[in-house]
Order: structure tokens, then sequence, then C-alpha cells
């Protein structure tokens, strides 16, 4: 088994960081940009970009709420997330194992 | 998404990978780290219970120690305790504030039922206290055993429920002592009733302490 077993969208510094933390909520919750960024520590650009990735692949979702100034995005993993990222650490786990 | 930031680094930095052995130790770090960052129940909470309930049936213990016939709590032993749960609820607000800022979903629905189930739970308590005064049972066992260990039934059931439904074994836990210290606690009389829950309940909180921060270090 070689590291290509490791799905290549969670297989990133960043983006393994983002699916764990949001991994840590509640199934159901969701967390804002702004907390999910000030526990990541990236730049918003950044972030929204490994975010999109991750959207794109149907990861998470996010939702705006409000208008302007007052709007607020939030972020939660999907069921497909939360699967995605089992896959990941039973794959790591056994690649470790293997080692 | 959020803004009009745009994207300040492209290319290989934003798509570094890992070794397995670096992902596996970034996974449990990032794990334990939002763990601790979202957990409700923290033992500094913990602890704040532990002092509250202390300090509360200490507060009332003292009021009642030596009367003869019993009463029941003075006004301000009454006064008192209302303060610092005033200033419990504060605290508890505060780090609440702190663990779930950002944070949205079925999971809040879930916690302000419990507070609503909590609130229920108390005025039912103090129902039953006034209808045992009211059909002229001792004061000893309506401001004393029932008035001392009848919160203790309905938070301790309450939270037990609430912490198995969430698979939160050490509330659980605590839950059911809360609930045995309650039952056990009446067999202390009206006066003593208070003592036993004090020390109890200061007991059972700061073990709960102890054991949520020996789960957070491993």
């Amino acid at each position: 088994m070689s590291v290509e077993a490791l799905d290549p969208l969670i297989h990133v510094p960043a983006r393994l960081r983002i699916v764990v933390t949001l991994a840590e909520l509640d199934d159901g919750d969701a967390l804002s940009f702004s907390r999910l960024q000030e526990m990541i520590g990236l730049t918003p650009g950044n972030l929204i970009t490994h975010l999109r990735k991750l959207e794109d692949a149907d990861y998470l979702a996010t939702t705006k709420t409000g208008n302007g100034g007052s709007s607020q995005t939030s972020v939660a993993l999907t069921h497909l997330g939360r699967a995605a990222l089992g896959s990941y650490k039973a794959a790591l786990t056994r690649l470790l194992g293997g080692l | 998404m959020n803004g009009t930031a745009d994207v300040e680094a492209h290319g290989p930095e934003l798509e570094e990978r890992l070794d397995p052995s670096s992902a596996a130790a970034l996974l449990e770090q990032t794990r334990a780290s939002a763990h601790r960052a979202f957990q409700v129940g923290t033992p500094t909470l913990a602890l704040v219970r532990a002092v509250v309930v202390l300090v509360i049936y200490g507060i009332l213990w003292i009021s009642v120690r030596g009367q003869h016939p019993y009463k029941g709590p003075t006004g301000p032993a009454l006064v008192a305790v209302i303060g610092v749960l005033g200033a419990a609820v504060l605290v508890t607000v505060v780090l609440l504030g702190r663990s779930l800022a950002g944070v949205s979903g079925r999971s809040l629905q879930r916690r302000r039922a419990m507070g609503l189930l909590l609130v229920a739970g108390y005025a039912a308590v103090f129902m039953v206290e006034g209808a045992m005064a009211h059909a002229g049972v001792g004061d000893g066992t309506a401001y004393g055993t029932w008035a001392a260990s009848g919160p203790l039934l309905v938070v301790g059931a309450l939270a037990g429920a609430y912490a198995a439904m969430q698979e939160d074994w050490t509330l659980c836990g605590v839950g059911a002592c809360l609930m045995l210290l309650g039952g056990a606690a009446t067999f202390a009389g009206p006066v003593g009733v208070w003592e036993t829950v004090a020390f109890g309940g200061f007991g059972i909180f700061v073990a709960q302490a102890a054991v949520q921060s020996w789960l957070n270090r491993r």
C-alpha cells in the first residue's frame, strides 16, 4: 500500500486540519468562517481556496446568513466528508501499520 | 464565500503533501486541539460547579445548623445563595460562550431544550415543596430533606439522560452519582442533608474535573 491510497483532497496539511476540526463538531452543527479561520490560522484567501476544493467534492457545505456587513458564512462537514475522513483515517492506519 | 478576500497563495505551498507519520501526528494534534476548543464540559467548569455546590449547600447547612425546631434555610442565607447562583450562571455563560462561539446547528437546539427542562424541573421541585408545606408535612421534610435532595434528583436524571444520548460517559456517571447522592443524603435528616450534599456534590464534581483532565491528556 502506498501514499497514493490516501485521499489527495484531505492529504494536505491545511485541508486535513479543516476536515478534522469540523469533524469534532456534533453531526448537524456548523462553524462560522471566522472561528474556523482563527482555529486553523490561515489567511481568509487561503482558507477560502481550501474550502472551495472541499465543497466542490461535496465534503463540506457552506451556508450564508444575513446581508451586507452582518452576513456570516458557516461551514459544516457533510456525511460524505465525514465518511471520507473515516476512510482516510483507516487508510492512514493501514499504511502506518504496514511500515 | 466570506467577503472579497483574494487568494494569497497558489501552487505547491497550498498543496504541500505530508508523509504518513506526519499526517497521523497532525491529525491527532488537530483533533485534540479542536476537542478542547469545542468542549462544553471542561474541567474548569466542573471545578466551578464543585465550588458552587460546596458554597451554596454549605451556606444553607450553616443557616439551619442548631435550629430547634427545624424551620429551614434563613432569609439572609437564601439571598446569599441567589447571589452565588447568579455569579455561577455568569461564569458558566462566559465559559460556554467561549467554547461555542461560532457554532450553530442542532446541538444548540438540544442545549436550549435541556436548559428549559432544567428550569421546569426546578419549578416542579419547588411546587412539590410548596404542596408539602400546604399539606402540613413537617418543615424538616419540606424545607429540609426534599429541598436539598429534590434538585439533585432532577439535575442528575436530566444530565445523565442527556449525556447517555451524547455518549458522554463521564457526565452520565456524574448524573447517576448525583441521583444516588440525592437519595442517600435524605438519611442524614433535615440538617445533615445539606452538609452531606455540600461535601458529596463537591467530591463528585472534583472527580468529574479529574476524569476530564485525564481524558484530555490521553
